[in-house]
């Protein structure tokens, strides 16, 4: 998996490139962790994101409810059919902001 | 019966066992005809044809030995019991000893050629001892039988002249004609004169006949070991043949467990083959077997010659196309060249071998085959029976640098393809007519309907039927294999429960499933429906380290996946669904991976058998 990296001010914008599972979840936990201190926006650009499983779910919550408590957001930007399908199905769609 | 000593080859007892009896029973067919001459004579003496004198005496002492040999022999000569053991052979010789002996006492002038038949028989058991045991007895028997007969026996001209009388009363009566005591009288007062008619028996009668008997001796030893050298070799001979017969028979096996022998028989193919060596070994050769999980390779060659040498290098060639093919896994035109290639190497022999390889795609039905000088395959497709005809290379092992070229044909559900050798061709019959692609095309064209399981057996019978009374000429060798479109896969593979195996098994799937038309969106479902499952496993069953197996197989309507571990007991599917319409904040992520397996699949099964937790997914299609 493929990390990019933007961040302006207090909003940190990543996009993820190939498979977010039960291997590269818990790398990309290890390198955001540090930046993610004074991030209260975080906004994943899932267009290119071609897989999505429960390990990449569970960091999609943890840090959502993160950022809500800093009083920010978390959003989902041009997620798949695939990786949309998996938000549906696991109700994440109801409380995550996605944007088509 | 006496334990074999180990040192000596069982062969070796059984032969000279064998000739034992023969001379045991040669022996007493000869103490037979002996005892008959003596009862002839016995006769010419009662009824006074000979004169022998006191004949009472002779008449009483010629029975016994007669009634020995005739009543011994004739019990012994059928129960084998006696007649196979050792100690035997000494009984019989000494009964023909002592026969030959009562000759001598009643015949002392012709009884040396009977001495020395005893030497002659006693030889026929190719033995030097027993042949100088019975020498020993004749020289002492011999003496003991002259002395015994110038008292008893008929009047010998060698011994006491034809103008011995004996004057008795004033009577002049013929020695031949006197009594026991009235011999004793006589021979004791010549001997007072100075005629030791004792001692010129023992220089002049018993000394000669017995160095004729120790000559008779000699040679018959000479003979006899001749005759045991003979024996010897044939020994060698015999051992050699059965040593050969029993590493041919090792070769035989080894072959016959390099060739498949059970066949596929599901939904998927049928196949069925054989191999009919002309000799133990052959020179033929057929295989298949799964190069992956959707591609079969079928193998037919025939090496050049016959026996051991074809045998050998039909090994050498099987092995190597087959770990080529799996291997390279190439086209099958460069599979054969580089078995070529190899071949060629070291070919010292100059043998060759045709042959046919063909991999089957178990899905599409795509058969691509490469032909090395081999018979083409007969083909069943679309209700024709037809061969085959495709561009025949030249055979392996001939030059180094020859191309195959592949060639291919679809097939369609049901349809069939026969390979075989020229020994199926080149069957002769009794009219010297070939059986012929022609009889081989009609017999085809008429059974063709039947399974691969019969139609071969039913082939070999008819070849059986045509060439009766024929040797059969050529190893007859034959594979057929039927495609059943639909092909299902059945596929395990056995993964380290860790998340670091998690590629491994997406390519596992993703390859399988694509074989079997599962759209890209499909696959990415499935895939992640496995992850659930197998993550689960890798955190939750092993303390340490462990294994689970996937395994895979379709039908036409469904997908199944299977998930086998040892780890600790654990049903994931127990654990309540989480609530997906709950907020952010009531979230818990336990439980979502299972959820969404579950989701994702049309069907969940948890089971726990034999110490297995065994998880099936299975995923219908949707047309």
């Amino acid at each position: 998996m493929e990390v990019i990296r933007q961040k302006e001010g207090k909003t940190l914008a990543v996009t993820l490139k190939g498979r977010l599972n039960a291997n590269t979840a818990p790398l990309l936990e290890k390198e955001l962790f540090p930046d993610l201190d004074d991030v209260c926006n975080l906004r994943f650009d899932f267009s290119q994101l071609e897989y999505l499983s429960s390990a990449g779910l569970r960091l999609l919550l943890i840090w959502f409810k993160a950022m809500v408590d800093k009083g920010g957001s978390l959003r989902v930007l041009h997620p798949r059919p695939e990786v949309m399908e998996i938000l549906e199905m696991t109700g994440f769609v109801t409380f995550l902001p996605i944007e088509a | 019966m006496a334990p074999i000593r180990s040192h000596r080859p069982q062969i070796d007892i059984e032969i000279l066992r064998k000739n034992e009896i023969d001379a045991n029973k040669a022996l007493i067919r000869g103490s037979l005809f002996t005892a008959a001459v003596l009862v002839i004579l016995l006769i010419c003496y009662a009824t006074g044809a000979f004169k022998a004198s006191p004949r009472v005496l002779l008449n009483n002492y010629i029975f016994f030995p007669i009634i020995i040999v005739v009543l011994g022999t004739t019990f012994f000569y059928h129960n084998t019991r006696f007649i196979a053991k050792p100690g035997f052979k000494y009984f019989l010789l000494s009964q023909y000893v002592i026969v030959i002996f009562s000759l001598n006492v009643l015949l002392p002038k012709h009884a040396v050629l009977g001495w020395a038949i005893c030497i002659v028989v006693a030889s026929l058991y190719f033995n030097p001892k027993v042949t100088m045991v019975t020498f020993g007895s004749v020289a002492v028997l011999m003496i003991l039988g002259i002395y015994l007969g110038m008292f008893y026996g008929e009047w010998d001209a060698n011994i006491m002249n034809a103008n011995d009388f004996i004057t008795l009363d004033g009577a002049q009566i013929p020695v031949g004609e006197t009594t026991f005591a009235q011999r004793v009288a006589w021979l004791s007062s010549l001997r007072a004169n100075g005629n030791n008619r004792y001692l010129l028996a023992f220089l002049y009668y018993y000394l000669p006949r017995l160095l004729i008997i120790a000559i008779v001796t000699f040679i018959s030893s000479a003979l006899a070991n001749r005759a045991a050298r003979v024996l010897k070799d044939e020994i060698n001979i015999a051992k050699t043949n059965e040593k050969m017969q029993g590493e041919l028979e090792v070769a035989r096996s080894i072959q016959a467990s390099v060739l498949p022998t059970t066949f596929p028989n599901n939904d998927k193919e049928r196949v069925y083959g054989m191999m009919d060596p002309a000799k133990e070994v052959g020179g033929d050769f057929y295989d298949y077997f799964y190069i992956d999980d959707t591609h079969i390779a079928f193998v037919i060659g025939d090496v050049s010659g016959k026996g051991v040498p074809a045998a050998l290098f039909m090994m050498k060639t099987e092995t190597l196309v087959k770990s080529l093919a799996t291997s390279l896994r190439a086209d099958t035109a460069t599979i054969l060249e580089r078995c070529n290639t190899a071949l060629c190497t070291n070919n010292e022999a100059s043998m060759f071998v045709t042959c046919w390889l063909g991999i089957l795609d178990t899905v599409t039905g795509e058969l691509r085959y490469a032909n090395a000088g081999h018979n083409d395959p007969l083909l069943y497709s679309g209700g024709k029976t037809y061969y085959l005809k495709g561009f025949h290379g030249m055979v392996l092992g001939g030059f180094r640098t020859v191309k195959y070229r592949e060639e291919s044909v679809r097939l369609q559900q049901g349809d069939k393809f026969i390979l075989y050798t020229d020994g199926v061709t080149e069957a002769h019959n009794a009219q010297n007519e070939l059986f012929g692609e022609r009889r081989l095309l009609e017999f085809a064209s008429n059974h063709i309907q039947d399974g691969a399981d019969q139609f071969v057996p039913h082939l070999r019978e008819e070849l059986t039927r045509f060439s009766e009374g024929i040797e059969q000429f050529d190893d007859i060798t034959m594979l057929m294999v039927e495609f059943h479109k639909g092909a299902n896969i059945a596929s395990s593979r056995i993964f380290k429960a860790d998340t670091s195996e998690l590629n491994n098994l997406f390519n596992y799937s993703s390859s399988l499933l694509e074989i079997l038309n599962f759209s890209k969106r499909d696959i990415t479902m499935i895939n992640t429906a496995l992850e659930e499952v197998f993550v689960n496993v890798a955190k939750y069953a092993y303390q340490g380290e462990g294994a689970v197996e996937v395994s895979l197989s379709n039908d036409q309507d469904s997908i199944r996946f299977v998930f086998k571990d040892e780890g600790t007991p654990f049903n994931p599917l127990e654990n309540p669904d989480p609530k997906i319409t709950a907020s952010s904040d009531e979230r818990e992520i336990g439980g979502l991976g299972i959820y969404m397996a579950k989701t994702i699949m049309d069907e969940v099964l948890y089971e726990y058998t034999d110490h297995h937790n065994v998880l099936t997914l299975v995923k219908r299609r949707k047309y």
